[in-house]
């Protein structure tokens, strides 16, 4: 007996559609990306607000009539007004201009670790993944050590070497930093190196940098995105226990750290001093976050 | 690999050779290496005379005293012990008249302080042996002084001429005495802190002169005394505990005819143990201290001090030893001090300034060879975990460009790849040169050999990597298809960075 199309019947679907083209918009990944981060409100308010803030930190201290390290015993602990919009703090300076630097201060060094990290991490997670065996026994078991080391200690270590301050800070974050950057990319890459496509490569004789860069970290892309804009509020955090704490960036440099350590004692007496500068640190780290969050669902092809 | 082993043995043989030099050094020049008398449980400082020809030295073990005779060189002749009834052994004097010898020391009870006088002969055998209850405080002045303080009285015994003198003072504290040219010289504290001074001679004592007063404090106590002399001025360091922290330190510098005096705070000297450098009318002091030994290790040592203008000056390190040192005691050119290296129990060790111990004791010994080959073995694995710290001030930097570079390596052809692979370690290279003389040459250079100058360092980090490169670059161009540059120079890298290390970390470590 012949077998043809009009013997069978198709169930659930309208016959005489069958062969439409499916009504499916044709766009870009990145179109795709573009489309779900604007439809994503959360992810639109948290730009904005990050946007002002980002805004305000870069424009506030060249608009301000004040330095951030200038006193005036005339104006100590001044309550917020039009002068002062944050007041000022017990020596007559002025909170805003100083918390404007400090958030620059902050950023700068988290999106300066960020980076260093990424890099790194993404390089030698997509090592350990490329060439396996001993390699990624190796480069894993030092990256379980490193990772290990408080950042405490290490910094009291770089300490020896290095003057205390930014560059000591950075480098105590980026050498600690890289590791948990691998352990995600490595995670990410091992269900690619799987793939037929790579098979397929090495088949055809692709060197082992192109393999890496055309067919692996390609696909990681969205990952070290993701991975970046969550590392620089974890960075932030970091550095502003270690400046808390006194290990970190020093006087008379600023950084959030350091502006709560200089107005928490505040708190009872004059708690604006100390509730106006945690509120730009809140806002500021809940919008890295919850972008980061936003970014990963908008660049996953698996969510729609 | 060949090359890499080749490396780490010259390193080693050349860090190994600076410990041996550095640890068969003798402390200074000034004193020769120790020699290990015994081993005891000291609790209080041990004291020694010349006796005819040889030395004596009294210490404590556990409750007992004993009394050992060296010759010059240390060699025990004769061990004599005297046992007491109870276990706290403090304020230890041996004197002698020059024939029999004197032993004195308190025992403090729970509630109260009995003092022992023993006598020996020239046999070490105890021919009279004593106790008094009302004996607060001991010292001795020189090898023939016993000084007491009793109730309301000070009790001075002159073994030479076997002579007692009494001085009637209300409540007198912090006996302190020296040896002058012809003449001993005691201080003692009164009840209202003022410091009085007497002279000792052949004629008797003389009157007390007010000599300066000490400032004290509610939460300061006073808990020792040291005196020494020049030809016209006292000078006295007294241990004072603050808030029951001890190792505080004040000079007291006073006219010893009593028409002057001015205190100083010594704020660097923590010394807990002070005694007098027993050189006539020369102000000199030992102490424990810490000491930098190599300017690295701290290490609790005794040191020889000298009164320059009214300051204290180091002068002479008396002992070099890695345990800690307390308990100097001295006569003439030589010296005890004791090393405590278990819980309740010292080492008592023998030094001297004489020319014939010097000969006999400061020749090579094994244990510091041992103990060379030791620090260098450890300066070697620190080296190597220093990486995470020291190293990685160029490796991380070199990392994140040449990860950069790597992104569009697969694009470049053969002979561009090998250039960006030597560019690459290039900047490894000057980062490495430039952290190498910022942190070892100049921030620690006074770890670093004199002999060893900046471009030396910078040349053997230059061999050292040129070696690192070659092989890496021929490693690297062997398979440019299966390699990727970052892991290639990444590996290369962290081999030339240790090596790097055990160069200049041993100095710092």
């Amino acid at each position: 007996m012949k077998l043809d199309k009009d013997k069978f019947k198709i169930e659930g679907i309208d016959i005489n559609h069958v062969d439409d083209p499916i009504d499916i918009p044709n766009i870009s990944y990145t179109d795709s990306v573009i489309i779900k981060l604007k439809s994503n409100k959360a992810a639109i308010c948290v730009l904005i607000i990050f946007i002002v803030v980002l805004a305000v930190v870069y424009i506030g201290p060249k608009v301000s009539r004040y330095g951030y390290n200038t006193t005036n015993v005339m104006l100590r602990n001044t309550a917020p007004s039009k002068l002062h919009i944050f007041g000022t703090d017990e020596y007559g300076r002025d909170i805003f201009t100083r918390v404007c630097v400090a958030v620059k201060v902050s950023l700068l060094i988290g999106i300066i670790v960020a980076t260093f990290n990424v890099i790194i991490g993404t390089t030698y997670g997509a090592i350990c993944v490329y060439y396996g065996g001993l390699v990624d026994d190796i480069i894993m078991r030092i990256v379980e050590i490193v990772a290990n080391i408080p950042s405490l200690l290490l910094i009291v270590l770089l300490s020896l070497f290095l003057q205390p301050g930014i560059i000591t800070i950075i480098a105590s974050m980026c050498i600690i930093g890289w590791c948990n950057v691998t352990r995600i990319i490595r995670g990410q890459l091992l269900p690619i190196k799987e793939q037929e496509y790579i098979l397929a490569s090495e088949a055809l004789g692709a060197e082992a940098s192109r393999i890496i860069v055309k067919h692996m970290l390609i696909n990681a892309i969205p990952t070290i995105i993701v991975t970046f804009s969550l590392e620089i509020p974890n960075v932030i955090l970091n550095e502003s226990i270690l400046s808390y704490i006194g290990m970190g960036v020093q006087p008379p440099n600023l950084s959030i750290g350091t502006i709560a350590r200089d107005y928490i004692g505040m708190s009872m007496f004059h708690p604006y001093q100390m509730i106006l500068p945690s509120l730009v640190i809140i806002i500021l780290l809940i919008s890295l976050n919850v972008l980061g969050d936003c970014l990963r669902d908008a660049l996953d092809p698996r969510i729609l | 690999m060949v090359i890499c082993i080749l490396i780490v043995i010259i390193l080693f043989s050349f860090h190994t050779y600076i410990n041996i030099n550095n640890r068969i050094k003798p402390p200074s020049d000034k004193w020769s290496k120790e020699v290990l008398l015994t081993e005891s449980n000291i609790t209080t400082p041990p004291k020694i005379i010349k006796y005819k020809n040889n030395y004596l030295m009294a210490y404590n073990n556990g409750s007992n005293v004993e009394i050992r005779e060296t010759n010059d060189l240390g060699v025990t002749k004769k061990v004599t012990e005297i046992k007491s009834q109870y276990k706290n052994i403090n304020n230890l004097c041996l004197i002698t008249d020059g024939d029999n010898v004197y032993v004195s020391w308190l025992n403090y009870t729970s509630n109260s302080v009995k003092a022992f006088f023993v006598k020996l002969n020239n046999q070490l055998n105890i021919i009279d042996k004593s106790e008094n209850d009302s004996v607060k405080e001991i010292i001795q002045i020189g090898s023939s002084y016993f000084a007491w303080i009793g109730d309301n009285v000070i009790n001075i015994y002159d073994a030479y001429l076997n002579k007692n003198y009494k001085l009637n003072v209300r409540e007198p504290s912090m006996l302190a005495g020296t040896m002058a040219k012809d003449k001993a010289v005691l201080t003692y504290v009164d009840l209202n802190n003022k410091v009085y001074c007497l002279n000792i001679n052949s004629n008797g004592i003389t009157k007390p002169v007010k000599a300066a007063a000490i400032e004290g404090m509610s939460r300061i106590s006073f808990y020792s005394a040291a005196l020494v002399t020049d030809e016209k001025s006292g000078y006295l360091i007294i241990g004072y505990s603050y808030e029951n922290i001890q190792g505080n330190n004040r000079m007291v510098k006073f006219n010893l005819d009593g028409s002057g005096y001015s205190t100083k705070e010594l704020r660097q000297f923590t010394a807990l143990n002070t005694v007098p450098g027993e050189i006539p009318d020369k102000p000199v002091f030992m102490s424990n201290v810490q000491t930098l030994f190599r300017n690295k290790y701290l290490h609790e040592d005794i040191m020889e001090y000298m009164i320059k203008d009214s300051q204290l000056v180091e002068s002479n390190l008396v002992s070099r030893t890695n345990e800690a040192t307390i308990y100097p005691a001295v006569c003439g050119d030589t010296a005890l001090f004791c090393d405590s290296y278990q819980p309740d129990r010292y080492k008592l060790y023998m030094t001297s300034t004489r020319e014939n111990f010097k000969k006999e004791y400061n020749g090579i010994k094994k244990g510091e060879i041992i103990q060379a080959l030791n620090d260098t073995f450890q300066s070697f694995v620190y080296s190597v975990f220093d990486i995470i710290v020291y190293g990685s001030l160029w490796i991380l930097p070199t990392i994140c460009i040449v990860s950069i570079i790597s992104l569009f390596e697969f694009r470049l052809k053969l002979n561009k790849r090998k250039i960006i692979y030597i560019i690459g370690y290039l900047i490894a290279v000057l980062i490495k040169i430039f952290v190498v003389y910022a942190i070892s040459f100049r921030k620690y250079f006074y770890v670093i050999p004199k002999w060893f100058k900046p471009i030396e360092g910078i040349i053997i980090a230059l061999i050292i990597s040129t070696l690192c490169i070659s092989y890496g670059f021929k490693k690297y161009t062997d398979d440019t298809s299966s390699n990727v540059l970052v892991f290639s120079l990444s590996k290369i890298l962290i081999i030339d960075t240790i090596l790097t290390q055990m160069v200049f970390i041993p100095f710092m470590i």
